[in-house]
C-alpha cells in the first residue's frame, strides 16, 4: 500500500470516529472521555464495563451509539432471580403449519450487536458467567447447538458503586475479559444545565445513523495495521509487569499495595488501545504517550489492591500511574552526551 | 540506503563527535584522577612526580577518551530513540527505523511522517556542547591533582627552611645526578648489571629530590648514608662473587694441569707421598731454614693444587734446585740417624729408667715416622718435578696467576674495608685481561678460563663503580672519603662530622622520632639534652669500626676467614720469619689453642 492509501486509510479511520462521535454528542452532553473509551472499545472488538452512579446516562450512551452506528441494539436489565437462558435464549417446544412439534431455539437479548448488561452485578454469578462466556466466545451454546452471535459484538455493562447488599461482584476472571473500565464521572455543572434543558424542552434531538456494522469490522482491521515499535512495546510492556507484586521489573508501589496484576490480557488491551489512540493523534505509529493515555482504563480493572492498600486509601489508578512511573523512570536516552 | 537512513547520516555524525566530547571529558577526568593519585604519592614521597608526567596522563587520558568516544557505535535504533526523546517526535523516526512488515497499510505513511519530522530538525540544536557534569568533572579533577602537586612542592609546607640552604641542596643535586650517569652508561658496549642500574636510578631520584627541595638537609644526609651503606653491601656482595669466580677459575686451571700432569705421565701415587700433614710441613719448614734454603713463593692456588691432587709440598720441592733437594734429604737422613742413636740408647737403659723415659721415646718415635714421610717426599721422581716446573714457568700461566692474584687481592679489600679500586688499576686489570687473551696459545685454557675471568672483571667493575660513585655522592655532601656520618643539621663540626657510624656517644638532635634504614638502630635514650629535658632520640649506625671503637661485626664470623688468610701467608713465606711464631700464637690464641 502507498502513501496515500496509508493516509487516506488513517483519514476515513479518523472521520468516522468523529463522525459517530459527533452523532453521539448531540444526545450526550459531556462525557467526552467515557464516548471515546466505548468508541475506542468498539473499534478494538473489546467489551466495556461502565462504573458509575445511576442516572449518569450510561444506557443513553449506549442506546445513542447503537442509533448511529445502525446496529442493532438490547438491553438486559440484571436481576438476582435472572437465569442464564433469560440471557443466552433457550430451547422451546414449537408446532410447525403440519402441527409437529420440535425444539426451536429461541434466542435471548445477547443476540444483538450492542448488548447493554445493566447492573451486571445484580445478576447471580451462574448468569454473570453466562454471559462472559458468551463474551469471549462471541456465541452461545444451547442443547448442545453453538449459536454465533452477531459480529460486531459490543457488551457494554454498567454497574453502580452503591448499593452493594444484594449484589454480586464480579469475579476478577470475569473482569479480566473486558477491554476497557470507563468509571463516568458527575457532570460539570455547565454539562448539568445542558442536560436538564435538553431533556425539559421541547426540542428532542434526533441521531443520524453516520456507520454501518461494516465499517466497524473494517475499522477493527484497520487498527491491528498500525505498528508499534520494539521500545514502545518494551515501555508498555514495563507498565504490566510493573503492576506485578512480585518477580522482575516490578514497582515498589506495587510490591507494597498489589496483590494480583494485570494478566497478559491488559497488555494486549494497552497496546490496541494505544494504536487507536495513534491513528486518533494523526499518527501512524504508536507512541508511549498512547499507551499511557490507555493504561488506567485498560488496567484498573485488571490490577486488585490489597488490604494495605485499601487501608491506606491508595486506588486502583494510582497503583497504575505509579506503574507509569516505575516504567518512566527505566526510560533513558540511549545516546546520552 | 533508505531516504531515512540518509536523513539520520548528520545526526550519527554528531552524536559521533559529542560521544567524543564526552569520552574526552570522562578520560580527563580518569586522567585527573590517576594525576591526583600520583600527586599524592608524591607529597608521601613514594614516587615522585613532575610537571611534565602529570600533563603526560591527564593528555593521554584525554586522548583515549575522545578516541573511544568517537569509536562508540551507536546503532540506527537508538539513534531514532534518543532522536524521537529529545524532539518529542512521539516515537516515530523509532517506529520508521525498525524493519516493517511488508505491505503494511501504515508502513510508507509513517515512514513519510517520520521523514517530515526530521527535516525540521537541527542536529547541533538537539545535541548541543554542553558542560556536564563530566566536563565539570574533569576540571575539578584536574584542578585538585594540580593543587595537590603545587601544595606538595611548596616551599610552605615542606623542605629546606631556608633559600640559601635550598640552593646549596640543588648544587648537590646536580652534583649527584653528575655521579649517576656514569652507572647508568654500558662500558665497552657491555650491559650495565642490573644492581648498578638500581643503584643509578636510586641516585637519579635521589638527586631530584634534592634538586626539587623535597628533602632538608638532615633527611638528605640520612638518605646518602642509607644509600652508601646499601651500595657497600652490594659492592660488598660483588666482590665475594668475584671471589667465588677467581675460585671456579683456580678450579678450572687445576683441571687444566691436571690434564698436562697426566698428559706427562706422572702418577697420582708420586704425588699423594707428599701430601704432609700440617705438622710434616712445619717440621719440613724448620729443617729448610736451618739449612739456610729461602722458602719458595706458592705459585698455584689451593683449588688449583686441590684439583691437580697435589700439595703445596710437592710445588715447594718443585721449585728447589737439584742441590737445594739433595742438601734437604742429606740433612733429613741426619736428623733420622741422630733419632735412631737417641732412640737405641734409650732401649739400653735398664726397664725402670726407660720407663721413666716412654713419653720422650713416643716423640722421638714420632719424629722418626715425621722424618721417614719427609725422606719419601724428598724422593720425588724427576718427571714430576719437571711436569709441575713447566706447569708453573708456562708464560700465559704465570700471566693468568697473577692477574688471579691482584682480583682476589682487589675483591678481599673490597670485602673487608669497602675500598674500591682506583680506575688505574681497573683499566689494568683490563689490559692484562686483553694481554692474556692474546697471549694464550692453548685454546683449550683459553675456552675454558676467559670467559670466566671476564665476567670476574665485570662484576668487580660493577662494584667498583658503586662504592666510587657512593665516594663521589658524600663528597658532594662534604662527606669525605669513607667516612660518612650524619652531620649535625645547626652546623656543630664537633657532632657527627667524622665518625658517627661507630656510634660516638654522641647524640644528633632532632626534634622528632625518626625512621632509620640500612644497619642502623633508633634508640631511646634518657637524660638531659640541652635545653630540652626527658626522652631524647639517637641513633646507631653500624658500619665498619675505626681504631679505639668497638666493632659492631662479631669476630667469630670473620676470623675463619682470617685465619685462612693467615696460614696461605705464613706457608707462601709472606710473614717475616720473626714475626711467623707471633702470628700463628695470635689465631691460636682466639680460637682457644685450636686450629
Amino acid at each position: 500500500m502507498n502513501v496515500f492509501e496509508g493516509q487516506e486509510t488513517a483519514q476515513w479511520f479518523r472521520d468516522t470516529f468523529a463522525k459517530v462521535r459527533s452523532e453521539v454528542g448531540k444526545v450526550i452532553v459531556g462525557q467526552d472521555d467515557i464516548v471515546e473509551g466505548v468508541l475506542v472499545g468498539l473499534a478494538a472488538n473489546g467489551h466495556i464495563l461502565l462504573e458509575g452512579m445511576p442516572g449518569l446516562g450510561k444506557t443513553l450512551l449506549v442506546r445513542t451509539l447503537s442509533e448511529a452506528v445502525d446496529l442493532s441494539f438490547s438491553r438486559i436489565q440484571f436481576t438476582p432471580d435472572m437465569m442464564p437462558a433469560d440471557v443466552t435464549g433457550t430451547n422451546v417446544l414449537a408446532s410447525s403449519d403440519t402441527g409437529a412439534r420440535a425444539f426451536e431455539f429461541r434466542r435471548g437479548p445477547l443476540f444483538a450487536n450492542l448488548v447493554l448488561a445493566d447492573e451486571i452485578n445484580r445478576a447471580t454469578p451462574k448468569t454473570q458467567s453466562a454471559l462472559l462466556e458468551a463474551m469471549q466466545e462471541r456465541g452461545v451454546t444451547v442443547g448442545g447447538v453453538r449459536h454465533e452471535l452477531a459480529e460486531p459484538f459490543l457488551v457494554m455493562a454498567t454497574q453502580n458503586p452503591i448499593e452493594q447488599e444484594g449484589t454480586y461482584p464480579l469475579p476478577e476472571a470475569q473482569l479480566d475479559r473486558f477491554f476497557f473500565k470507563l468509571l463516568v464521572p458527575y457532570p460539570t455543572k455547565a454539562e448539568l444545565a445542558e442536560v436538564v434543558n435538553r431533556t425539559t424542552g421541547s426540542e428532542v434531538a434526533t441521531v443520524s445513523k453516520v456507520a454501518h456494522g461494516e465499517d466497524v469490522l473494517k475499522m477493527r482491521h484497520i487498527v491491528r495495521d498500525v505498528p508499534v515499535a520494539k521500545d514502545v512495546l518494551d515501555f508498555g510492556l514495563s507498565i504490566i509487569v510493573a503492576t506485578h507484586p512480585t518477580g522482575d521489573g516490578c514497582s515498589a508501589f506495587a510490591t507494597r499495595y498489589s496483590r494480583y496484576g494485570s494478566s497478559p490480557r491488559g497488555a494486549q488491551s494497552l497496546v490496541t488501545a494505544g494504536k487507536i489512540y495513534a491513528l486518533l493523534e494523526g499518527r501512524y505509529n504508536v507512541a508511549k504517550e498512547d499507551l499511557k493515555k490507555a493504561a488506567r482504563a485498560s488496567l484498573r480493572h485488571r490490577v486488585i489492591l490489597n488490604f494495605e492498600a485499601e487501608a491506606d486509601g491508595v486506588s486502583t489508578d494510582q497503583l497504575v500511574d505509579e506503574a507509569i512511573k516505575f516504567a518512566e523512570s527505566a526510560q533513558r536516552d540511549p545516546v546520552s552526551v | 540506503m533508505t531516504e531515512l537512513q540518509s536523513k539520520l547520516k548528520p545526526f550519527a555524525r554528531r552524536v559521533r563527535w559529542m560521544t567524543a566530547w564526552k569520552g574526552l571529558a570522562i578520560g580527563a577526568l580518569v586522567g585527573g584522577g590517576l594525576a591526583l593519585v600520583w600527586a599524592i604519592l608524591d607529597w608521601i614521597r613514594v614516587f615522585y612526580a613532575d610537571w611534565r608526567g602529570l600533563g603526560l596522563v591527564v593528555g593521554i587520558a584525554t586522548l583515549v577518551g575522545a578516541i573511544l568516544g568517537f569509536l562508540r557505535v551507536v546503532s540506527p535504533s537508538d539513534l531514532a530513540s534518543s532522536i524521537d526523546t529529545r524532539a518529542s517526535l512521539k516515537d516515530r523516526v523509532t517506529t520508521a527505523v525498525e524493519e516493517p512488515s511488508k505491505g503494511a497499510t501504515f508502513q510508507e505513511a509513517q515512514v513519510q511522517d517520520a521523514d517530515k519530522a526530521l527535516a525540521g530538525l537541527n542536529p547541533a540544536g538537539l545535541y548541543p556542547v554542553r558542560f556536564g557534569k563530566w566536563q565539570m568533572g574533569a576540571i575539578a579533577s584536574v584542578v585538585i591533582a594540580a593543587s595537590v602537586f603545587l601544595l606538595g612542592n611548596s616551599p610552605i609546607v615542606r623542605g629546606p627552611k631556608t633559600p640559601s640552604e635550598r640552593e646549596e641542596l640543588k648544587e648537590i643535586g646536580k652534583k649527584v645526578e653528575r655521579v649517576a650517569k656514569p652507572l647508568e652508561k654500558p662500558v665497552n658496549g657491555v650491559e650495565v648489571p642490573a644492581s648498578q642500574k638500581k643503584l643509578a636510578s636510586e641516585l637519579n631520584k635521589f638527586a631530584k629530590e634534592l634538586e626539587e627541595g623535597k628533602l632538608n638537609k638532615e633527611e638528605a644526609l640520612r638518605k646518602a648514608n642509607d644509600m652508601a651503606s646499601k651500595a657497600e653491601d652490594e659492592a660488598r656482595s660483588l666482590a665475594e662473587e668475584t671471589q667465588k669466580k677467581t675460585e671456579e677459575i683456580e678450579t678450572s686451571l687445576g683441571k687444566f694441569d691436571k690434564m698436562k700432569l697426566d698428559e706427562a705421565g706422572v702418577s697420582q701415587e708420586d704425588l699423594a707421598k707428599m701430601n704432609l700433614s700440617p705438622e710434616e710441613q712445619a717440621s719440613l719448614d724448620q729443617i729448610m731454614r736451618e739449612e739456610g734454603i729461602e722458602n719458595p713463593k706458592s705459585q698455584f692456588g689451593d683449588k688449583e693444587l686441590e684439583q691437580m691432587g697435589a700439595s703445596r709440598t710437592a710445588e715447594k720441592l718443585a721449585q728447589l734446585s737439584p742441590q737445594q733437594r739433595e742438601q734437604l734429604r742429606k740433612s733429613v737422613a741426619k736428623r733420622q740417624e741422630a733419632l735412631q742413636k737417641e732412640m737405641d740408647r734409650i732401649d739400653k737403659l735398664p726397664e725402670a729408667e726407660r720407663k721413666k723415659l716412654e713419653k720422650e721415646q713416643q716423640e722421638l718415635m714420632k719424629q722418626q715416622q715425621e722424618m721417614q714421610k719427609l725422606s719419601q717426599a724428598l724422593k720425588l721422581s724427576e718427571e714430576t718435578m719437571k711436569a709441575l716446573r713447566e706447569l708453573m714457568d708456562s708464560p700465559e700461566m704465570k700471566k693468568l696467576r697473577e692477574m688471579m692474584a691482584k682480583m682476589q687481592e682487589k675483591s678481599q679489600q673490597m670485602q673487608q674495608q669497602g675500598k674500591p679500586m682506583s680506575k688505574e688499576d681497573m683499566e689494568k686489570l683490563k689490559q692484562q685481561l686483553e694481554e692474556l687473551a692474546k697471549a694464550m696459545k692453548d685454546p683449550k685454557l683459553k675456552e675454558q678460563v676467559m670467559q670466566q675471568l671476564r665476567d670476574a672483571l665485570k662484576q668487580l667493575e660493577s662494584g667498583q663503580m658503586s662504592l666510587e660513585s657512593m665516594q663521589q655522592m658524600m663528597s658532594a655532601m662534604g662527606m669525605e672519603g669513607s667516612q660518612r656520618g650524619q652531620q649535625d643539621p645547626n652546623g656543630d663540626p664537633s657532632v657527627g662530622t667524622d665518625d658517627n657510624f661507630a656510634d660516638t656517644g654522641k647524640i644528633v638532635k632532632s626534634d622528632k622520632e625518626m625512621e632509620t634504614k640500612g644497619k642502623t638502630t633508633a634508640t631511646r635514650v634518657n637524660g638531659e639534652w640541652e635545653d630540652k629535658k626527658g626522652e631524647q632520640w639517637s641513633v646507631t649506625v653500624k658500619a665498619p669500626t675505626q681504631v679505639g671503637n668497638r666493632s659492631s661485626v662479631p669476630y667469630q664470623s670473620v676470623m675463619p676467614k682470617y685465619r685462612k688468610a693467615a696460614e696461605k701467608a705464613l706457608s707462601g713465606g709472606k710473614i717475616p720469619r720473626g714475626k711467623e711464631k707471633r702470628v700463628k700464637e695470635y689465631f691460636e690464641s682466639l680460637s682457644g689453642g685450636k686450629k
